[in-house]
């Protein structure tokens, strides 16, 4: 019968603590690049120019096809060799994840635009709009209504997802987690200590996608 | 009406849809409209009224003839209200009206208000300043839908069976609100199915059928021939 000791987590406790603020630090930080990145492709794939909406096309199926983790590993170790770019981990982790978020918001940002009847885009042109205002305050911000519980599903793999990381050794939970394995040979409480850490980071975004998607399918269905 | 200067003229213009099948959706229509006429569209459903508004409202290129505005710049002096309903429904009503004025920088935030409450007073709707569109019956919607487009001071008002969706006890208001705006002098063209109210508030009726112009003339001697 295996014989559990809690008292690893609290004597530890200070380093779960760190790791997982490096773990919302980087889930904030690929939110935020990864959004930005994604919004901007997400209406260049809308252009009329073919040439950058093939180019757009070919980014988010690439990115959205590569697993991250091996995105992350060829960012690390590959990408150095070739152009002599060297990222710490923390920086290979952000643009692994941010470029694999941004493909995933470009495609629901399509997918929310086209949702938009074009009459609501014709009504703001017949007005005398420019393009880019009817997209900036008509169009985007009624998609965004739609696309909010999308993307905070998003949100919470890659909040999973920045486990990952620890393979490059970005102090992030998981990899604090096995260092406090290899210190107490207890890996059964430390990694369920981590499981119900993860769980409590995502449970707010979870919380919070339901809500939206309940409260915001009634206003959702009169656009 | 004699001395009013002409601001529309369609000389000879056609709308050619290629998908995956070409058909005509407008065939060689001519006609002029002067400052402070009505003038309505009257035919059967896909005999080109829609299309041939929204090539006037610039929606549609014309695959062939002219559109020539005299005195006005099609963004700034036309405006066109659809039959969908087409208010922005993340604004409340005032802010749909306040809206394109601001954004175009025709009026400071204080004067849009100023005149987008008179509006919403003159037409009985003050009650619903604050209100979403979701919040607003079918009738109510197509009436801000159009004082959105009048806050804007248009030459011309392009009007698309913006009755046509609404059960008929909502229809009323709407036609009280054209009527008046017919009586003050707003130049229009309204496509409807409805002749009754087309005698009412036309000085000239059209009648398109498949894309072609069949008929045309003043609204009192075209009414009594159907």
């Amino acid at each position: 019968m295996y014989e559990w000791q809690w008292s690893v987590i609290l004597q530890y406790r200070d380093v779960f603590m760190q790791g997982a603020l490096v773990t919302i630090g980087l889930t904030l930080l690929v939110i935020l690049v990864g959004t930005g990145l994604g919004t901007i492709l997400g209406l260049l794939r809308r252009s009329q120019l073919r040439v950058v909406s093939t180019v757009v096309r070919v980014y988010v199926e690439l990115f959205r096809a590569v697993p991250i983790l091996v995105l992350l590993i060829w960012i690390f170790y590959v990408l150095p060799l070739i152009t002599n770019i060297r990222l710490s981990p923390f920086s290979a982790a952000l643009v692994a994840l941010s470029l694999n978020l941004s493909a995933y918001v470009a495609e629901t940002m399509r997918a929310g635009i086209n949702a938009i009847p074009k009459i609501q885009y014709e009504s703001g042109i017949v007005l005398g709009l420019s393009p880019l205002q009817v997209m900036f305050q008509i169009i985007l911000p009624q998609a965004f209504r739609s696309m909010l519980p999308n993307l905070l599903g998003h949100y919470i793999t890659q909040l999973k997802n920045t486990s990952l990381a620890s393979v490059i050794a970005v102090d992030e939970l998981l990899h604090r987690s096995n260092i406090v394995i290899s210190n107490s040979y207890r890996p059964l409480e430390v990694y369920t200590a981590v499981a119900v850490i993860y769980l409590a980071l995502i449970l707010p975004f979870t919380i919070c996608a339901s809500w939206m998607e309940t409260g915001l399918a009634r206003k959702v269905k009169q656009i | 009406m004699e001395n009013t200067k002409q601001i529309l003229e369609a000389k000879n213009i056609t709308k050619i849809f290629s998908g995956t099948e070409r058909s005509v959706g407008i065939s060689d229509i001519s006609f002029s409209l002067k400052e402070g006429e009505v003038y309505c569209l009257i035919g059967p459903s896909g005999a080109g009224k829609s299309t041939l508004l929204r090539c006037l409202a610039g929606l549609e290129p014309i695959d062939s003839g002219e559109i020539l505005l005299h005195g006005c710049i099609l963004r700034d002096h036309v405006a066109f209200v659809s039959q969908e309903q087409n208010l922005w429904p993340h604004k409340t009503v005032i802010e749909n009206l306040i809206l394109v004025p601001l954004l175009l920088g025709r009026m400071g935030r204080e004067q849009a208000k100023r005149e987008a409450l008179a509006l919403l007073v003159r037409f009985g709707l003050l009650d619903k300043r604050d209100a979403y569109p979701e919040f607003l019956s079918g009738g109510q919607k197509q009436r801000v839908a159009i004082l959105r487009a009048l806050i804007m001071k248009p030459k011309l008002l392009l009007l698309d069976e913006i009755t046509s969706s609404l059960d008929h006890e909502l229809v009323g208001n709407v036609r009280e609100l054209i009527k008046t705006l017919a009586l003050e002098g707003q130049a229009m063209v309204i496509a409807t199915h409805q002749l009754d109210f087309a005698s009412e508030v036309a000085d000239k009726i059209l009648f398109l059928d498949k894309g072609l112009l069949i008929k045309e003339g003043l609204a009192s001697d075209l009414a009594k021939s159907f």
